[in-house]
This record gives C-alpha cells, structure tokens and sequence, in this order.
C-alpha cells in the first residue's frame, strides 16, 4: 500500500484550517484568536521538538533510557493532575503517580511484553508511544473521577454522615459517591468502546493506515490499544478513588470536610 | 452514661468562637435531656460530636468509663445513635431502608416491621419509597432506622422542627414512650423552649461553650 509522506510545505498548508478557526472567532467575537495562535505556535514548536528528541532516542535504546523518559513522564502527569484539581488535597500528587503507575506497569507488561514483544522488550519505538497513551488517559479519568467524587461528597453529605453515623464502614458510606464519580469519568471511554469503527476511526488506526498499513493489520493494533486504553482507564479511576477514600475519611471514621473547601490559589 | 470532660470543639475550620469550651457535662443513663440553644450556636456539632462524627480539639467523652476516641468507630456508632434534622434516606423503600441500617450495624436477621411498631407505623409503609411519605412520617421512618442498631444512647437534632404542633406532639410522645421503655439516655436539640419543657427531664442552656442545667 502507498504511504503518504508530508513535507513541511504540507504542514504549514495546515495552518490554512487554523485561519478559518480564528477568523470564525473574531466574526463571532468569542476572543480567542490570541489563545488559538499562541496555542498554534505551541503545538508546532512542542510537536517539532518531541519528533527530534524521538529520533534521538530512537536511535540510543537502553532500558535506563527508558527508565528515565518513563519517571519523568510519570512525574509530570502526576504534577499536571494536581494542578487541574479545584480543591487540591493533601498527598494527592501520590495517589495519582501510585495509580498511574500500577496502570503503566499492567500494560507495559501484558500489551508491550506478552503482545507486541518487541525486542529488546522496552524498544521505545513501542513502549513510549504505549506509555503516553495509557498515562494521558488515566490521568483524564483520574482527574474526572476525583473532581466527581468531592462533588458528589458535598452532594450527599447527608447520606455519607447518617451511614457513619449508623456504623456504616468508610467504604460503603462512600459507595454510592464512588460509584456515580467513576461512571461518569469513564463515560468518554465506554462511548468510544460502542461507537468505534462506527463513527469514529481512532487515531492509531488512522495513522497506521496512512502510513500505508494494511487496515485489517491496523485494526488489530487498534483492538488491543482500545482494551489496553480502557483497561487502564478503570484502573486508575479505581485505585484512584480507593485510595482518596483513606485520605477523606479519618482512621475514626470521619469525613475530613475541611479538605473539601475550594483553596484559595485555586 | 455520657460524660464530657474538658471538651474543647471549633466549629469548622477553626473560625468563630468554640462551640463547646473547656465544658464537662455528664449525662446520666435513662434519663431524657433537652438541649436548648440559638440557632447557631453549636447544637448540632454537640451531637456529632457525642456521635463521634467530629472529632474533640480538646478533652475526652466517656461512655461508661471508655474514651469513645479509643473505642471502635462502630461500636460507638452502634451504642450512640443519632437522628438528623433533615431525613435522608440511603435506599428507595422504607424496608430497603430498615435493612441497609441493620446490615451497617452488623445485624443481618432483623424484622422490620417490628421497628415501624415502636414508632407507631404500621407494616403497609414498608414497601412506600421513604421520600415521599409526609415529613412527620420521614422524621419517625429515621427514628425506627436509628433504634435498629438497639442503642443505649439516642441523639435526636431538632426532631419537631419541621412539623406542625399535633404532628410534633405525637413525635414527643412517640420518643418519650421509646425512651422510657427500652431505658435510653436520650438527648435531642431544640429550638422550642416548649417542646424542651414537655420532653425534657432535664432541659440544658448551650451557651458560651457550656452545657448547664436550667429549672425545667
């Protein structure tokens, strides 16, 4: 099959679409052609620099290589997600870099080791790539679970004090709170489960096709990356939310309220 | 039963005055006790606080002679039972509810409509969704919730405040009636000097951060 290469010519022609963006914007007075262009600037500049730093470390594999891309991007997901939180609990940071890591460490083990195999076992070719995905989703579902969850504590904090207060353990006073918090961060993932290939040709398969991959080849990749996706997305959002839950209520069993009140810097 | 020693607690966040300061209080087993109070004042975190909800800044609770801060969780929860204000239910239908309290408590094998009896409601409710009953009727469905765990002591937060004069005095003679029978140490908060007198066997001042005795 014909593989598509771009030249930056062809990029820079994409910046065609851009236009209509911040055009559309200024006709519409919504303010944002400053926050599109820097944004448009950004992306380009990122984008660039992550292919030359790929290329080079493409090109000196070695598992502590990997060990040090894996930690920093493990640290700066864990940072960004502290970050999106309106509420910022204390210890949170943990939680997430725990989460993630139990998610990263499954899927590097089942989809890069037992699946792909590729060799050496962590080619960054496959486990970087692999790793951005599961760490850029879980740190969604993470950051939407927990947004969810003091919400729906404020909620129902009637419910949450009469069950502790009929001897109700943390776990099934918070249940109902869990549960509602978890559903709705992993909506996006479920929705994307039932309509793939349907309505929506995801992103691996897209790419691999383009680069002139036979489509029933691509879409067994984009079969397992879909379980893997999801897979890890459900166990971020629990572990998540498990561990949130020692955090919100004391050994005492009591709700630490106070932890729930909106920071100032936030 | 009860007894506050030095007890110190802040109100949230440590912002305005203590509700309770440097206050020893003892409240003595079988008797019925009328907490009276402003609004605001610090009532309801009085009984969280005796529910071990919230936690002391300062002092201790005994029940008996055990600091409740070194008991289980549960078994104080289970002993010190507490009715709030504004019902809130955990399940869709009266038993569901009845039964959620039980399994909570630790006790599978519970007949529920024994428990709708001593609250004067007859069996029919048991299917009703808890939500839509009357208020009266929410207000003495949560009395029979917090009676399941069999407690020693029952802690009741404005249990009148909602409803209309007959319906509270059927609510009075209702606890009244539970208290006497199963001997309880029952303590509730109010707002109606009225209702206090009429219940109370003690009627109690919280002011200043201190509980004290008024002639009832």
């Amino acid at each position: 099959m014909k593989s598509y290469i771009l030249g930056y010519d062809d990029v820079a022609l994409s910046l065609l679409l851009m236009a209509i963006a911040i055009l559309l914007s200024r006709l519409r007075s919504l303010k944002l052609e400053r926050n599109l262009a820097i944004g448009t600037v950004r992306s380009f500049a990122q984008l660039t620099l992550i292919g030359f730093a790929l290329k080079f470390l493409f090109a000196h594999q070695s598992l502590l290589t990997f060990g040090a891309i894996a930690t920093i991007m493990l640290l700066v997901a864990s940072y960004e997600g502290v970050r999106r939180q309106t509420v910022r609990l204390p210890g949170f940071f943990f939680i997430i870099l725990i989460s993630l890591s139990a998610a990263l460490i499954l899927s590097l083990a089942v989809v890069v080791a037992l699946i792909i195999s590729p060799d050496p076992w962590y080619n960054l070719v496959v486990s970087i790539p692999l790793s951005g995905m599961v760490l850029g989703n879980g740190l969604n579902v993470i950051s939407l679970a927990a947004n969810r969850l003091m919400g729906e504590m404020k909620l129902r904090s009637a419910e949450i004090e009469v069950a502790l207060s009929l001897g109700a353990p943390p776990a099934a006073a918070l249940q109902p709170a869990i549960k509602e918090s978890l559903t709705a961060a992993l909506i996006p993932a479920i929705n994307a489960l039932m309509t793939v290939g349907l309505v929506q040709l995801p992103g691996v398969m897209t790419g691999q096709i383009l680069a002139g991959q036979p489509p029933v080849e691509a879409v067994k990749f984009q079969i397992v990356i879909m379980m893997m996706w999801v897979t890890t997305g459900v166990i971020c959002g629990v572990a998540a939310t498990a561990m949130m839950r020692y955090l919100l209520i004391n050994k005492r069993w009591q709700v630490r309220w106070e932890l729930l009140e909106p920071t100032s810097s936030a | 039963m009860l007894k506050l020693e030095s007890v110190w607690k802040y109100a949230r966040n440590h912002t305005g005055p203590a509700v309770l300061r440097d206050c020893s209080y003892h409240f003595v087993a079988g008797r019925i006790y009328a907490v009276l109070g402003p609004s605001g004042v610090g009532k309801t975190t009085l009984l969280k606080t005796l529910n071990h909800l919230l936690p002391l800044d300062r002092g201790r609770i005994l029940f008996g002679d055990e600091d409740i801060a070194l008991m289980p969780p549960q078994q104080v929860r289970r002993q010190v039972s507490m009715q709030f204000q504004t019902p809130a239910f955990l399940a869709d239908t009266v038993e569901e509810e009845l039964r959620s309290a039980a399994r909570f408590c630790g006790r599978d094998h519970i007949n529920p409509s024994e428990f709708l009896e001593l609250v004067r409601l007859n069996s029919d409710f048991l299917p009703l969704m808890a939500k839509t009953l009357s208020i009266g009727e929410q207000q003495r469905v949560c009395l029979a919730r917090t009676l399941v765990t069999l407690p020693r002591v029952l802690l009741l937060d404005e249990p009148t405040a909602a409803l209309d004069d007959s319906t509270a005095e059927f609510v009075i003679e209702t606890i009244r009636s539970i208290s006497r029978a199963a001997g309880l140490l029952t303590i509730l908060v109010t707002h109606r000097k009225d209702h206090a007198a009429e219940l109370g066997d003690v009627v109690v001042q919280l002011d200043g951060g201190q509980l004290m005795d008024q002639d009832s």
